[in-house]
């Protein structure tokens, strides 16, 4: 079947806002669909629609629409003046020229002249835009062009932090699961544990590790797919196929760990300032000292270290002591002890600095690691303190490290990714500050750390962090503000608000930023039924004899 | 038709064409009719036909016995017939150019005395086919909705089997040139939707 492919002819626009384009007799676009027109010299401006407008060429029709109804008069008046007095417009966002017959597609500085001609985009076209050198995954094909494919270098993805955003029930960790297949796939594909991108995952609801349940059945996770690459780390006790259960000891909390969680935990900021002068005075154990009843004989001695302790000493005194209102140590005290009652917080040293340090030698040994919150995941604050505990420890490390290589890429630890959920929390405006997430943002690729964060309420993420988002993938989203956030900045944002408005409530996705020349909408792959996503391709290497040294873009997730 | 009227007055824009007595079957309102003769053969459409008396000082008094028709009053005054004379008025609309039909004014107009002649419908398709030839009637003051609606209506019947696609091209041209008058296009439509 052919389809058509003429829309109409440019009328009008700018640069700085879009091409006015009038669609023929006939023809219609969807928001979002890639057009393209003649530009002089030989080369192609590509686009996307970012509106569909219904104008009226003067007043008139408008004001005395043709009678409703099947008389020959109204369907003769009907059929005259559509496309005549009244006709319909499409604004063009203006993104790429693309040089007929090859050559590097550049950012459009140049418009069709009046009149030119306006077409769907083509396969040829859109290859040349979306060429991906090396390793390349499929985000799914542009709306209406089913057989198009759009690619994006793995490389160039996750060199820049990456933004999954959208209402629950879009897509999001769909997606966010394909992306993190291909990074596996990836890094398993790769002979040197140097090359290797991992992931870091912090999995709030068990999407990720061993199974993924949502609304269209239930998948393999992670570590079904690739078992000799993925690790699991669960905080619940006795879980399948465990690498080893994640137990933070009291000693292991350091205040900052603490701070971040201020407005969760429900601390006071005169709270956290006691926490550090705890620490301080009374060392790694402070947060057992401070947990029970009465303060010890060595919290005495370390509080009044110059004179006689008084007769009766409580935690009040203590407090006054220190230089704080007694409330302050309570509210403190009060906090630790919500910590305490948790089933994976331990008093003393736990398991946590051992099942740390096997976490970093499996990602600087190449293998992507899966945190597992199980039943602890609806509680925001336990996920939080993880996440924070893990990550800024981890980071450490890894700047430790790439101090260390002093600029020798060979000594240089492999490239990691951290996935974080409801990433909002912790890098919303009040917190960004004190989180170590905001610093990896803001750090970039600086240390080779890098994020990747799934959120509903972009508004909230400070806007200091989403601007360091390279990579944007944007589902469905109601809230103006969150709309805003995401485009806020970007050249014919207002387009682009248009077209995320317009998104499907599922399975579509406007995809922009570092990694894409242009922003496209896409309908992202399905998540196969009972097999993993690389299935095809493995099997097709596999089946051959032979193992590349770098899959080709034709299907990471098939065909 | 009992004779072939004839050019008695012509200009590039207007000519009129009479009959050699009283005609009771003129051309139609919205006709279109050819003037085959001299360097530019000339198309036009009837925009009006009256009957009257040749010497307008002389008018025609009623007469006839009560119960007789027109016919039967003529048939009985035979040479009433010759004191009446039927005249056509005809707007231009295009003219022959070799091979080519042009939807334009006639450089020069048609002589005087050439004979008037019906379009056939391969005339009428070349010289409506692009709806060039309303830009004439639409300008012209003798063309009143009523006329344009007919001549519409008349060169459609030359599309047999292709009316409806003639009818919305034609009225998409008619759109284009009555922009701002949304009435006038609405009452020419509702003239050749019948």
């Amino acid at each position: 079947m052919s389809e058509r492919r003429n829309l109409g002819v440019v009328v009008g626009g700018s640069l700085a806002k879009s091409v006015e384009v009038r669609l023929e007799p006939g023809a219609s676009a969807q928001l979002g669909q890639y057009v393209m027109s003649p530009l002089e010299g030989g080369s192609r401006l590509l686009g996307m629609v970012t509106d569909v407008a219904l104008k009226a060429a003067e007043a008139g029709p408008t004001s005395w629409p043709p009678p409703t109804g099947d008389t020959p008069f109204a369907a003769l008046l009907r059929d005259v003046l559509l496309d005549t007095a009244v006709y319909t417009q499409v604004e063009v966002n203006p993104y790429l020229e693309v040089p007929t017959g090859g050559g590097e597609p550049t950012r459009a500085r140049r418009l069709p002249r009046h009149f030119a001609p306006v077409a769907l985009a083509d396969q040829e076209a859109l290859a040349a835009a979306f060429a991906a050198d090396g390793q390349a995954l499929t985000v799914g094909t542009p709306l209406g062009m089913d057989d198009v494919q759009v690619w994006v270098p793995l490389e160039r993805l996750f060199e820049r932090s990456v933004g999954v955003f959208g209402k629950s029930g879009t897509g999001k960790t769909v997606t966010t699961l394909l992306l993190l297949d291909a990074l596996v796939q990836d890094a398993r594909d790769r002979p040197s544990r140097g090359e290797r991108t991992v992931a870091l995952v912090f999995d709030m609801h068990d999407d990720y590790g061993w199974r993924m349940k949502f609304q269209g059945g239930e998948r393999q996770g992670l570590k079904q797919r690739h078992p000799a690459h993925v690790c699991m780390h669960p905080l619940e006790d006795n879980v399948a196929n465990s690498d080893g259960r994640l137990v933070v000891g009291t000693r292991d909390i350091e205040p900052a760990d603490l701070e971040v969680l201020q407005t969760i935990g429900q601390f006071t900021a005169q709270a956290i300032e006691v926490a550090y002068e705890c620490r301080d005075r009374f060392g790694q154990g402070w947060i057992d000292e401070l947990l029970a009843d009465d303060p010890s004989p060595a919290v005495v001695r370390k509080t009044w270290r110059e004179g006689e302790p008084p007769e009766e000493v409580n935690w009040t005194r203590v407090a006054s002591r220190l230089g704080f209102h007694s409330g302050s140590l309570d509210n403190l005290r009060r906090g630790l002890g919500k910590f305490r009652r948790k089933e994976f917080v331990q008093s003393g040293a736990g398991q946590f600095a051992r099942v740390l340090e096997a976490i970093v030698q499996e990602l600087l040994g190449g293998k992507s690691v899966v945190i597992q919150f199980g039943r602890f995941g609806t509680d925001m604050t336990s996920y939080m303190l993880v996440a924070n505990m893990l990550s800024r420890r981890i980071w450490e490390r890894y700047r430790a490290e790439m101090e260390a290589a002093q600029g020798d890429r060979a000594k240089e630890p492999n490239r990691l990714v951290i996935v974080i959920e409801e990433a909002h929390k912790f890098v919303d405006r009040s917190v960004a500050g004190k989180s170590i997430f905001g610093d990896i943002a803001r750090e970039l690729r600086k240390y080779n750390v890098t994020l990747l964060v799934i959120d509903q309420r972009p508004s909230q993420i400070d806007p200091e962090v989403l601007s360091q988002i390279g990579t944007k993938f944007c589902f469905q989203l109601d809230s103006e503000a969150d709309v805003e956030a995401l485009v806020g900045g970007i050249a014919g944002r207002a387009g682009l608000r248009q077209v995320i408005a317009a998104l499907e409530s599922r399975r579509q996705a406007l995809v922009f930023g570092h990694a894409l020349p242009m922003p496209v909408v896409v309908r992202p792959p399905e998540l196969a039924a009972g097999g993993r996503a690389g299935a095809t391709l493995r099997a097709r290497l596999e089946g051959n004899g032979a193992r590349a040294e770098r899959a080709t873009p034709a299907g990471l997730f098939g065909a | 038709m009992s004779s072939t009227p004839r050019v008695v007055e012509a200009g590039l824009r207007t000519f009129l064409c009479a009959y050699e007595g009283y005609e009771e079957d003129p051309f139609c309102l919205g006709e279109f009719v050819v003037v085959r003769e001299g360097a530019f053969p000339a198309l036009g459409v009837v925009v009006d036909a009256a009957s009257g008396p040749e010497d307008p000082s002389r008018p025609l008094q009623a007469q006839g016995a009560a119960g007789q028709t027109a016919a039967e009053v003529l048939a009985e005054n035979q040479v009433l017939r010759l004191l009446l004379r039927t005249r056509v008025t005809v707007v231009s609309c295009g003219y022959v150019e070799g091979e080519a039909i042009r939807p334009l004014l006639p450089p020069a107009p048609p002589p005087l005395l050439g004979r008037v002649e019906a379009a056939d419908d391969g005339e009428v398709k070349r010289v409506t086919g692009d709806g060039a030839f309303l830009a004439l009637l639409v300008a012209s003051p003798l063309c009143d909705d009523a006329v344009v609606a007919a001549a519409i209506r008349s060169a459609a019947g030359a599309f047999a089997g292709e009316e409806r696609e003639f009818l919305v091209g034609t009225g998409k041209e008619l759109a284009r040139l009555l922009k701002a008058e949304p009435a006038r296009l609405a009452s020419i439509l509702r003239g050749v939707a019948g």
